[in-house]
Protein backbone atom coordinates (compact mmCIF):
# COMPACT_ATOMS: atom_id res chain seq x y z
CA UNK A 1 0.00 0.00 0.00
CA UNK A 2 1.31 3.48 -0.89
CA UNK A 3 1.24 5.74 2.15
CA UNK A 4 -0.07 9.26 2.07
CA UNK A 5 2.52 12.02 2.22
CA UNK A 6 2.84 13.68 5.59
CA UNK A 7 2.21 17.04 3.98
CA UNK A 8 -1.04 15.89 2.53
CA UNK A 9 -2.21 14.50 5.84
CA UNK A 10 -1.31 17.77 7.50
CA UNK A 11 -3.23 19.74 4.88
CA UNK A 12 -6.13 17.35 5.15
CA UNK A 13 -6.34 18.00 8.89
CA UNK A 14 -6.80 21.66 7.99
CA UNK A 15 -9.40 20.84 5.38
CA UNK A 16 -7.06 22.27 2.77
CA UNK A 17 -7.01 19.53 0.18
CA UNK A 18 -8.99 19.15 -3.01
CA UNK A 19 -12.13 17.12 -2.56
CA UNK A 20 -10.89 14.33 -4.81
CA UNK A 21 -7.71 14.03 -2.76
CA UNK A 22 -9.66 14.26 0.45
CA UNK A 23 -11.69 11.21 -0.46
CA UNK A 24 -8.59 9.22 -1.25
CA UNK A 25 -6.88 10.30 1.97
CA UNK A 26 -9.91 9.49 4.04
CA UNK A 27 -10.18 6.03 2.56
CA UNK A 28 -6.51 5.40 3.12
CA UNK A 29 -6.52 6.58 6.71
CA UNK A 30 -9.36 4.23 7.50
CA UNK A 31 -7.28 1.33 6.30
CA UNK A 32 -3.71 2.27 7.26
CA UNK A 33 -2.68 2.41 10.88
CA UNK A 34 0.65 4.03 10.22
CA UNK A 35 -0.92 6.99 8.39
CA UNK A 36 -3.69 7.19 10.96
CA UNK A 37 -1.02 7.67 13.60
CA UNK A 38 0.47 10.51 11.65
CA UNK A 39 -2.96 12.02 11.38
CA UNK A 40 -3.49 11.76 15.14
CA UNK A 41 -0.17 13.41 15.72
CA UNK A 42 -1.02 16.25 13.36
CA UNK A 43 -4.37 16.75 14.97
CA UNK A 44 -2.89 16.85 18.46
CA UNK A 45 -0.32 19.51 17.57
CA UNK A 46 -2.82 21.40 15.50
CA UNK A 47 -5.33 21.49 18.36
CA UNK A 48 -2.70 22.60 20.86
CA UNK A 49 -1.59 25.39 18.53
CA UNK A 50 -5.09 26.58 17.83
CA UNK A 51 -5.88 26.58 21.52
CA UNK A 52 -2.78 28.60 22.29
CA UNK A 53 -3.61 31.01 19.51
CA UNK A 54 -7.27 31.44 20.34
CA UNK A 55 -8.20 34.88 21.58
CA UNK A 56 -8.32 35.05 25.36
CA UNK A 57 -11.82 34.97 26.82
CA UNK A 58 -13.36 38.40 26.83
CA UNK A 59 -10.91 39.58 24.22
CA UNK A 60 -13.12 40.94 21.53
CA UNK A 61 -11.28 41.43 18.28
CA UNK A 62 -14.06 43.65 17.02
CA UNK A 63 -13.34 46.03 19.85
CA UNK A 64 -10.12 47.02 18.14
CA UNK A 65 -11.91 48.00 14.97
CA UNK A 66 -12.42 51.61 15.89
CA UNK A 67 -9.16 52.05 17.75
CA UNK A 68 -6.96 54.86 16.59
CA UNK A 69 -3.23 55.16 17.13
CA UNK A 70 -1.91 57.31 19.94
CA UNK A 71 -0.97 60.76 18.65
CA UNK A 72 2.73 60.18 19.39
CA UNK A 73 2.69 56.91 17.49
CA UNK A 74 0.96 58.53 14.56
CA UNK A 75 3.33 61.44 14.37
CA UNK A 76 6.30 59.12 14.74
CA UNK A 77 5.03 57.06 11.81
CA UNK A 78 4.37 60.14 9.70
CA UNK A 79 7.83 61.41 10.54
CA UNK A 80 9.22 58.15 9.22
CA UNK A 81 7.07 58.51 6.12
CA UNK A 82 8.44 61.98 5.48
CA UNK A 83 11.94 60.76 6.05
CA UNK A 84 11.58 57.92 3.60
CA UNK A 85 9.94 60.20 1.05
CA UNK A 86 12.82 62.60 1.47
CA UNK A 87 15.36 59.87 0.87
CA UNK A 88 13.60 58.91 -2.31
CA UNK A 89 13.75 62.36 -3.74
CA UNK A 90 16.22 63.04 -6.50
CA UNK A 91 17.92 65.57 -4.37
CA UNK A 92 20.01 63.72 -1.84
CA UNK A 93 19.50 64.82 1.72
CA UNK A 94 22.19 65.51 4.28
CA UNK A 95 24.43 62.62 5.18
CA UNK A 96 23.88 60.79 8.43
CA UNK A 97 26.57 62.68 10.27
CA UNK A 98 25.23 65.95 9.00
CA UNK A 99 21.76 64.97 9.98
CA UNK A 100 22.97 64.11 13.44
CA UNK A 101 24.63 67.44 13.74
CA UNK A 102 21.44 69.10 12.62
CA UNK A 103 19.39 67.29 15.16
CA UNK A 104 21.78 68.19 17.91
CA UNK A 105 22.04 71.79 16.95
CA UNK A 106 20.09 73.26 14.10
CA UNK A 107 21.14 76.56 15.52
CA UNK A 108 24.69 75.84 14.50
CA UNK A 109 23.76 75.72 10.88
CA UNK A 110 24.04 78.99 9.07
CA UNK A 111 20.69 80.09 7.87
CA UNK A 112 21.03 81.41 4.40
CA UNK A 113 18.16 80.39 2.23
CA UNK A 114 14.50 79.88 2.41
CA UNK A 115 12.81 77.58 0.06
CA UNK A 116 9.17 77.65 -0.46
CA UNK A 117 8.43 74.38 -2.04
CA UNK A 118 5.12 73.35 -3.29
CA UNK A 119 3.96 70.87 -5.81
CA UNK A 120 1.59 72.16 -8.36
CA UNK A 121 -1.16 70.77 -10.43
CA UNK A 122 0.21 72.62 -13.39
CA UNK A 123 3.64 73.69 -14.49
CA UNK A 124 5.05 70.83 -12.56
CA UNK A 125 7.53 69.65 -15.12
CA UNK A 126 9.34 72.86 -15.53
CA UNK A 127 9.33 73.62 -11.87
CA UNK A 128 10.31 70.15 -10.77
CA UNK A 129 13.30 70.04 -13.04
CA UNK A 130 14.57 73.50 -12.38
CA UNK A 131 14.27 73.19 -8.67
CA UNK A 132 16.20 69.98 -8.74
CA UNK A 133 19.03 71.87 -10.25
CA UNK A 134 18.64 74.56 -7.70
CA UNK A 135 18.82 72.00 -4.98
CA UNK A 136 22.27 70.96 -5.95
CA UNK A 137 23.47 74.49 -6.43
CA UNK A 138 25.64 76.09 -3.82
CA UNK A 139 24.32 78.72 -1.48
CA UNK A 140 26.25 81.41 -3.33
CA UNK A 141 23.79 81.06 -6.18
CA UNK A 142 20.91 81.54 -3.90
CA UNK A 143 18.55 84.25 -4.88
CA UNK A 144 19.40 84.20 -8.51
CA UNK A 145 17.48 81.21 -9.61
CA UNK A 146 15.00 81.85 -12.34
CA UNK A 147 12.21 79.80 -10.86
CA UNK A 148 12.16 81.75 -7.64
CA UNK A 149 8.54 82.55 -8.23
CA UNK A 150 7.55 82.57 -4.63
CA UNK A 151 9.47 85.17 -2.77
CA UNK A 152 10.04 85.52 0.86
CA UNK A 153 9.05 89.06 1.54
CA UNK A 154 11.05 89.27 4.67
CA UNK A 155 14.20 87.77 6.01
CA UNK A 156 17.26 86.26 4.50
CA UNK A 157 15.37 83.86 2.35
CA UNK A 158 17.30 84.05 -0.80
CA UNK A 159 15.90 81.25 -2.86
CA UNK A 160 12.33 80.28 -2.96
CA UNK A 161 10.82 77.76 -5.24
CA UNK A 162 7.92 75.63 -6.08
CA UNK A 163 8.57 72.02 -6.31
CA UNK A 164 6.70 68.86 -6.01
CA UNK A 165 8.36 67.20 -3.09
CA UNK A 166 6.85 63.85 -2.44
CA UNK A 167 6.81 60.84 -4.67
CA UNK A 168 9.49 59.02 -6.50
CA UNK A 169 9.63 61.11 -9.63
CA UNK A 170 9.35 64.86 -9.70
CA UNK A 171 7.12 65.10 -12.72
CA UNK A 172 4.15 62.86 -12.32
CA UNK A 173 1.29 61.89 -10.15
CA UNK A 174 0.57 65.15 -8.44
CA UNK A 175 -3.01 65.37 -7.43
CA UNK A 176 -5.20 67.55 -5.35
CA UNK A 177 -4.94 66.69 -1.74
CA UNK A 178 -1.32 65.70 -1.98
CA UNK A 179 1.02 67.44 0.32
CA UNK A 180 3.74 69.78 -0.69
CA UNK A 181 6.10 71.59 1.56
CA UNK A 182 7.33 74.98 2.37
CA UNK A 183 10.89 74.49 3.31
CA UNK A 184 13.13 76.75 5.26
CA UNK A 185 16.52 75.97 4.00
CA UNK A 186 19.52 76.20 6.27
CA UNK A 187 22.69 75.39 4.38
CA UNK A 188 25.76 74.27 6.23
CA UNK A 189 29.29 74.87 5.22
CA UNK A 190 29.31 72.62 2.21
CA UNK A 191 25.85 71.34 1.67
CA UNK A 192 22.36 72.57 1.71
CA UNK A 193 20.06 71.32 4.37
CA UNK A 194 16.42 71.12 4.09
CA UNK A 195 15.73 71.18 7.69
CA UNK A 196 12.48 72.82 8.36
CA UNK A 197 9.34 72.14 6.50
CA UNK A 198 5.77 73.19 6.48
CA UNK A 199 3.40 71.08 4.48
CA UNK A 200 0.69 72.71 2.46
CA UNK A 201 -1.85 71.22 0.11
CA UNK A 202 -0.53 71.02 -3.36
CA UNK A 203 -3.42 72.52 -5.20
CA UNK A 204 -3.43 75.57 -3.01
CA UNK A 205 -0.32 77.23 -4.26
CA UNK A 206 0.58 78.72 -7.59
CA UNK A 207 3.97 79.77 -8.91
CA UNK A 208 3.03 83.40 -8.70
CA UNK A 209 2.21 83.34 -5.03
CA UNK A 210 4.66 84.88 -2.67
CA UNK A 211 5.21 84.34 0.97
CA UNK A 212 6.30 86.17 4.06
CA UNK A 213 7.87 84.19 6.81
CA UNK A 214 8.02 85.34 10.39
CA UNK A 215 8.78 83.84 13.74
CA UNK A 216 6.47 85.19 16.39
CA UNK A 217 6.37 84.83 20.08
CA UNK A 218 3.02 84.39 21.72
CA UNK A 219 1.52 83.27 24.98
CA UNK A 220 2.03 79.65 24.03
CA UNK A 221 5.59 79.97 22.89
CA UNK A 222 7.15 80.54 19.51
CA UNK A 223 5.53 79.93 16.23
CA UNK A 224 6.52 80.17 12.66
CA UNK A 225 4.06 81.97 10.47
CA UNK A 226 4.06 81.75 6.74
CA UNK A 227 1.73 84.20 5.12
CA UNK A 228 0.99 83.77 1.49
CA UNK A 229 0.30 86.70 -0.74
CA UNK A 230 -1.79 85.07 -3.36
CA UNK A 231 -1.17 86.10 -6.90
CA UNK A 232 -4.72 85.25 -7.68
CA UNK A 233 -7.57 84.34 -5.50
CA UNK A 234 -7.54 80.63 -5.89
CA UNK A 235 -8.86 78.04 -3.51
CA UNK A 236 -8.24 78.75 0.12
CA UNK A 237 -5.55 76.75 1.82
CA UNK A 238 -6.81 73.73 3.53
CA UNK A 239 -5.50 70.47 4.79
CA UNK A 240 -3.08 69.22 7.33
CA UNK A 241 0.25 70.89 7.71
CA UNK A 242 3.37 69.30 8.91
CA UNK A 243 6.68 70.38 10.24
CA UNK A 244 9.80 68.33 10.40
CA UNK A 245 13.34 69.05 11.40
CA UNK A 246 16.10 66.76 10.24
CA UNK A 247 13.62 63.96 9.92
CA UNK A 248 12.10 64.21 13.35
CA UNK A 249 8.92 66.05 14.00
CA UNK A 250 9.19 69.45 15.44
CA UNK A 251 6.57 71.87 16.57
CA UNK A 252 2.96 71.09 16.04
CA UNK A 253 0.75 70.68 13.01
CA UNK A 254 -0.41 74.09 12.36
CA UNK A 255 -3.46 76.12 11.71
CA UNK A 256 -4.68 77.62 8.54
CA UNK A 257 -5.79 81.15 8.99
CA UNK A 258 -7.98 82.84 6.49
CA UNK A 259 -6.77 80.51 3.78
CA UNK A 260 -3.54 82.40 3.44
CA UNK A 261 -1.62 82.01 6.56
CA UNK A 262 -0.13 78.91 8.04
CA UNK A 263 1.61 78.59 11.32
CA UNK A 264 3.59 76.05 13.19
CA UNK A 265 3.17 76.45 16.87
CA UNK A 266 5.33 75.53 19.80
CA UNK A 267 8.62 75.67 17.99
CA UNK A 268 11.62 74.57 19.99
CA UNK A 269 12.99 77.73 21.51
CA UNK A 270 16.50 77.42 20.16
CA UNK A 271 15.28 76.91 16.64
CA UNK A 272 12.80 79.74 16.96
CA UNK A 273 15.48 82.13 18.15
CA UNK A 274 17.83 81.14 15.42
CA UNK A 275 15.23 81.55 12.74
CA UNK A 276 14.16 84.81 14.22
CA UNK A 277 17.65 86.18 14.27
CA UNK A 278 18.15 85.22 10.65
CA UNK A 279 14.83 86.52 9.49
CA UNK A 280 15.17 89.89 11.15
CA UNK A 281 18.42 90.75 9.44
CA UNK B 1 -5.07 37.13 -4.08
CA UNK B 2 -5.60 38.99 -0.90
CA UNK B 3 -6.77 38.58 2.58
CA UNK B 4 -10.27 39.72 3.14
CA UNK B 5 -11.60 40.96 6.38
CA UNK B 6 -11.61 37.39 7.70
CA UNK B 7 -9.03 36.74 10.33
CA UNK B 8 -8.73 40.04 12.04
CA UNK B 9 -11.56 42.18 10.80
CA UNK B 10 -14.08 39.74 12.24
CA UNK B 11 -16.43 40.63 9.46
CA UNK B 12 -16.89 44.16 10.71
CA UNK B 13 -15.38 45.88 7.75
CA UNK B 14 -17.14 45.57 4.50
CA UNK B 15 -16.10 45.67 0.94
CA UNK B 16 -16.25 49.44 0.77
CA UNK B 17 -13.74 49.85 3.57
CA UNK B 18 -11.52 47.31 1.93
CA UNK B 19 -11.55 49.24 -1.33
CA UNK B 20 -10.95 52.48 0.47
CA UNK B 21 -7.97 51.03 2.28
CA UNK B 22 -6.38 49.81 -0.93
CA UNK B 23 -6.96 53.19 -2.49
CA UNK B 24 -5.42 55.03 0.45
CA UNK B 25 -2.44 52.67 0.31
CA UNK B 26 -1.95 53.37 -3.38
CA UNK B 27 -2.06 57.09 -2.85
CA UNK B 28 0.21 56.92 0.17
CA UNK B 29 2.65 54.89 -1.90
CA UNK B 30 2.66 57.67 -4.47
CA UNK B 31 3.60 60.20 -1.85
CA UNK B 32 0.24 61.46 -0.67
CA UNK B 33 0.80 62.29 2.94
CA UNK B 34 -2.82 62.97 3.71
CA UNK B 35 -3.71 59.52 2.42
CA UNK B 36 -0.91 58.04 4.50
CA UNK B 37 -2.29 59.58 7.64
CA UNK B 38 -5.85 58.48 6.89
CA UNK B 39 -4.63 54.97 6.23
CA UNK B 40 -2.69 54.78 9.48
CA UNK B 41 -5.70 56.01 11.40
CA UNK B 42 -8.15 53.74 9.64
CA UNK B 43 -6.02 50.64 9.77
CA UNK B 44 -4.65 50.79 13.28
CA UNK B 45 -7.49 48.74 14.73
CA UNK B 46 -6.92 45.91 12.28
CA UNK B 47 -3.16 45.91 12.87
CA UNK B 48 -3.69 46.00 16.62
CA UNK B 49 -5.99 43.02 16.57
CA UNK B 50 -3.46 41.05 14.54
CA UNK B 51 -0.80 41.88 17.11
CA UNK B 52 -3.14 41.07 19.94
CA UNK B 53 -3.66 37.59 18.57
CA UNK B 54 0.08 37.04 18.59
CA UNK B 55 0.96 38.72 21.85
CA UNK B 56 -0.99 38.35 25.03
CA UNK B 57 0.11 41.45 26.88
CA UNK B 58 -1.96 44.51 26.09
CA UNK B 59 1.08 46.73 26.21
CA UNK B 60 3.13 44.37 24.07
CA UNK B 61 0.38 44.26 21.45
CA UNK B 62 0.13 48.03 21.35
CA UNK B 63 3.88 48.45 21.12
CA UNK B 64 3.98 45.98 18.26
CA UNK B 65 1.06 47.66 16.49
CA UNK B 66 2.79 51.03 16.77
CA UNK B 67 5.99 49.59 15.39
CA UNK B 68 3.98 48.06 12.57
CA UNK B 69 2.60 51.52 11.75
CA UNK B 70 6.12 52.86 11.71
CA UNK B 71 7.19 50.11 9.39
CA UNK B 72 4.21 50.64 7.08
CA UNK B 73 4.90 54.36 6.90
CA UNK B 74 8.58 53.77 6.23
CA UNK B 75 8.10 51.17 3.53
CA UNK B 76 4.87 52.03 1.76
CA UNK B 77 6.63 53.98 -0.96
CA UNK B 78 8.78 50.99 -1.80
CA UNK B 79 5.95 48.48 -1.51
CA UNK B 80 5.82 46.90 -4.96
CA UNK B 81 2.05 46.37 -4.99
CA UNK B 82 2.41 42.81 -6.24
CA UNK B 83 0.00 41.88 -3.51
CA UNK B 84 -2.77 43.83 -1.94
CA UNK B 85 -2.03 46.22 0.86
CA UNK B 86 -3.97 44.15 3.36
CA UNK B 87 -1.84 41.13 2.53
CA UNK B 88 1.39 43.04 2.70
CA UNK B 89 0.49 44.72 5.97
CA UNK B 90 -0.28 41.33 7.47
CA UNK B 91 3.30 40.43 7.06
CA UNK B 92 4.44 43.74 8.44
CA UNK B 93 2.26 43.24 11.51
CA UNK B 94 3.47 39.69 11.92
CA UNK B 95 7.09 40.82 11.83
CA UNK B 96 6.46 43.62 14.28
CA UNK B 97 4.76 41.20 16.65
CA UNK B 98 7.58 38.70 16.34
CA UNK B 99 10.14 41.39 17.10
CA UNK B 100 8.18 42.31 20.18
CA UNK B 101 7.97 38.67 21.08
CA UNK B 102 11.73 38.30 20.89
CA UNK B 103 12.26 41.39 22.98
CA UNK B 104 9.86 40.05 25.57
CA UNK B 105 11.64 36.71 25.69
CA UNK B 106 14.90 38.44 26.36
CA UNK B 107 13.42 40.30 29.27
CA UNK B 108 14.55 38.93 32.61
CA UNK B 109 11.98 36.74 34.30
CA UNK B 110 11.83 38.91 37.37
CA UNK B 111 10.45 41.77 35.34
CA UNK B 112 7.86 39.57 33.73
CA UNK B 113 6.54 38.11 36.93
CA UNK B 114 6.18 41.57 38.39
CA UNK B 115 3.87 42.56 35.56
CA UNK B 116 2.04 39.31 35.15
CA UNK B 117 -1.58 39.88 36.06
CA UNK B 118 -2.45 36.18 35.92
CA UNK B 119 -0.26 35.31 38.88
CA UNK B 120 -3.05 34.76 41.35
CA UNK B 121 -5.89 33.60 39.14
CA UNK B 122 -7.40 30.12 39.22
CA UNK B 123 -5.24 27.12 38.42
CA UNK B 124 -7.11 26.57 35.16
CA UNK B 125 -5.94 29.89 33.83
CA UNK B 126 -2.43 29.14 35.03
CA UNK B 127 -2.46 25.87 33.17
CA UNK B 128 -3.52 27.65 30.00
CA UNK B 129 -0.78 30.19 30.40
CA UNK B 130 1.70 27.38 30.94
CA UNK B 131 0.46 25.55 27.83
CA UNK B 132 0.79 28.62 25.74
CA UNK B 133 4.22 29.31 27.14
CA UNK B 134 5.33 25.78 26.28
CA UNK B 135 3.96 26.04 22.76
CA UNK B 136 5.62 29.37 22.22
CA UNK B 137 8.89 28.12 23.57
CA UNK B 138 8.69 25.27 21.07
CA UNK B 139 7.70 27.65 18.27
CA UNK B 140 10.72 29.78 19.02
CA UNK B 141 12.92 26.74 18.31
CA UNK B 142 11.54 26.25 14.81
CA UNK B 143 13.06 27.63 11.62
CA UNK B 144 11.50 31.00 10.99
CA UNK B 145 9.54 29.96 7.88
CA UNK B 146 7.88 27.09 9.68
CA UNK B 147 7.11 29.21 12.69
CA UNK B 148 5.61 31.98 10.59
CA UNK B 149 3.45 29.52 8.70
CA UNK B 150 2.16 27.99 11.90
CA UNK B 151 1.47 31.35 13.51
CA UNK B 152 -0.39 32.57 10.45
CA UNK B 153 -2.37 29.35 10.36
CA UNK B 154 -3.22 28.91 14.02
CA UNK B 155 -2.92 32.30 15.64
CA UNK B 156 -4.31 34.34 12.79
CA UNK B 157 -6.58 31.70 11.26
CA UNK B 158 -5.38 32.22 7.72
CA UNK B 159 -5.98 29.61 5.03
CA UNK B 160 -3.16 28.09 3.00
CA UNK B 161 -3.76 30.35 0.02
CA UNK B 162 -3.68 33.42 2.24
CA UNK B 163 -0.49 32.31 3.93
CA UNK B 164 1.02 31.74 0.51
CA UNK B 165 0.12 35.31 -0.44
CA UNK B 166 1.53 36.77 2.76
CA UNK B 167 4.75 34.80 2.58
CA UNK B 168 4.96 35.08 -1.20
CA UNK B 169 5.61 31.40 -1.74
CA UNK B 170 3.65 28.69 -3.59
CA UNK B 171 0.91 26.87 -1.71
CA UNK B 172 2.91 23.64 -1.84
CA UNK B 173 5.65 25.33 0.14
CA UNK B 174 3.16 26.49 2.73
CA UNK B 175 1.85 22.97 3.06
CA UNK B 176 5.32 21.61 3.53
CA UNK B 177 6.30 24.23 6.08
CA UNK B 178 3.20 23.62 8.13
CA UNK B 179 3.61 19.85 8.08
CA UNK B 180 7.29 20.00 9.00
CA UNK B 181 6.65 22.60 11.65
CA UNK B 182 3.98 20.46 13.22
CA UNK B 183 6.15 17.39 13.33
CA UNK B 184 9.03 19.32 14.84
CA UNK B 185 6.70 20.85 17.38
CA UNK B 186 5.31 17.44 18.30
CA UNK B 187 8.84 16.25 18.95
CA UNK B 188 9.71 19.28 21.03
CA UNK B 189 6.58 19.04 23.11
CA UNK B 190 6.29 15.29 23.29
CA UNK B 191 2.67 15.63 22.23
CA UNK B 192 2.89 12.53 20.18
CA UNK B 193 -0.80 11.80 20.22
CA UNK B 194 -1.50 8.22 19.37
CA UNK B 195 2.01 7.58 18.18
CA UNK B 196 4.31 8.02 21.13
CA UNK B 197 7.52 6.65 19.72
CA UNK B 198 6.99 5.95 16.05
CA UNK B 199 9.63 7.82 14.19
CA UNK B 200 8.23 10.83 12.37
CA UNK B 201 11.36 11.55 10.40
CA UNK B 202 10.71 8.46 8.33
CA UNK B 203 7.47 10.00 7.15
CA UNK B 204 9.07 13.31 6.52
CA UNK B 205 11.37 11.69 4.06
CA UNK B 206 8.48 11.17 1.70
CA UNK B 207 7.68 14.84 1.40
Amino acid sequence: MTHIETELISAWVDGCTESRQAERIEAHLAACERCAQVEARMRAVSAALSEAGAPAPGEAGARDGGRVPAPEALSRALGAYDESARRRRMWPGPSDSERRRLRLGPVAAVAAALLLLAGLAYGIDHIGVSSTRAGSAGPEQAGTHRSAAIKAAQGVASRVELRRVLGSSPCSGVGNGSTARIVVHLPGRRKNYRCFEVGAPIASLTPRDSARVRVMRGARGYRLVVRLARARSSRPLSGRLVATLGGSSVGYPSVVEGGRQVAITRLPQALARELRARLSR
Amino acid sequence: LGISSGASGRGTDGHAREVEREDLARRAGEGDRVAMESLLRADYGRILSICRRLLRGEQDAEDAAQNALLSIATNITSFDRKSRYTTWSYRVALNAALDEWRRRQRRPLGLLSGNEPTGTVQPAADAEVADRAAIEWALSKLPVEQRNALLLRHYLDLGYAEIAAVERVPIGTVRSRIARGRLALADLLGTAGAAPSSNPTQMEGQA
